[in-house]
């Protein structure tokens, strides 16, 4: 009988740790929880999503209503980063140093990482509300940043989101922005030139 | 500034670091290639089984290019999208 008992204790002992150790495994990180927006409903409604290239392993980042998922060869989506709603709509990453990471959501603002993910700071100085749906990096200067402030326009960071100032007179015909990306096409006045993507075409902007 | 495509809606636009005029848009429309910047566009998705989701590609080999598609499959273009083949 006592041995009986040994052994069941030693079963049940052993499970634990196995599901303590396929949780352990599967563990993913939580971002702080947004604040109420006033778009979410249209935002949820357009399901964004934002893909980016991940430089260190050849991987491909998505973000979208649910959070942040990783694609591998061979290993397919895997959740790295939960959201809440109504989630993410942009993600960008630093090419020279893959574990810099940005992340933009309506009622978040923008959030930086310095760890490949783990930790996230919200960086939303001088942003004047929180609903950003779309963000992108300049193209070589890394801490140069773009979001898009829905109903306002594109605030631009020179310095990794300490600071985010207004860009003046941005043309963009259509608010609803649910992408941005860098060019350093030539005849801009400034370094390049910022695609917005919209549910009415993409539109050209000066950075 | 200019539209482009014109009054179709683009969820994602990707550019290539070596050759900026060379403009990638994806959205329910399909995915579209722009050789001049914007001013023209053709079908760049031909190979692909539903429209795309997101373009986005590999800054330091901007021929590869990676789109999502609704069904969250990955299609992976190493031509500058004139064929794909599901990345897996």
């Amino acid at each position: 009988m006592k041995q009986q008992l040994n052994l069941l204790t030693t079963t049940v002992l052993v499970i634990v740790v196995l599901v303590l150790a396929a949780c352990t495994n599967n563990r993913t990180t939580a971002l702080p929880a947004p604040q109420p927006s006033t778009v979410s409903r249209e935002i949820a409604f357009s399901n964004p999503v934002a893909l980016a290239y991940h430089p260190a392993d050849n991987s491909l980042l998505k973000a979208d209503s649910e959070g942040v998922f990783r694609w591998q060869t061979g290993r397919g989506w895997e959740q790295m980063i939960e959201a809440q709603n109504p989630g993410l709509s942009g993600i960008a990453i630093n090419p020279d140093q893959p574990a810099m990471m940005y992340l933009s959501g309506p009622g978040l603002g923008v959030l930086r990482s310095d760890d490949g993910g783990d930790n996230w700071q919200e960086i939303n100085a001088g942003l004047p509300g929180l609903d950003v749906t779309a963000l992108a990096m300049h193209s070589f200067r890394r801490d140069t940043l773009y979001a898009w402030l829905i109903n306002d326009g594109i605030y631009r960071t020179e310095d990794g989101g300490v600071s985010w100032k207004k860009m003046p007179d941005v043309p963009i015909e259509d608010p609803q922005v649910s992408g941005l990306t860098h060019s350093t096409l030539e005849g801009s006045m400034n370094t390049g030139w910022l695609y917005a993507a919209t549910p009415s075409g993409a539109f050209l902007s000066m950075d | 500034m200019g539209s482009l495509p014109t009054n179709t809606m683009v969820r994602s636009v990707a550019v290539d670091t070596v050759t900026p005029e060379r403009v990638y848009a994806a959205g329910p429309a399909g995915l579209f290639r722009s050789d001049d910047a914007g001013q023209s566009w053709i079908s760049a998705g031909e190979g692909l089984p539903q429209d795309p989701l997101a373009v986005t590609l590999n800054p330091a080999e901007p021929q590869t290019l990676f789109v999502l598609l609704a069904d969250n499959s990955v299609w992976r273009s190493t031509d500058g999208a004139k064929t794909w083949q599901p990345a897996e």
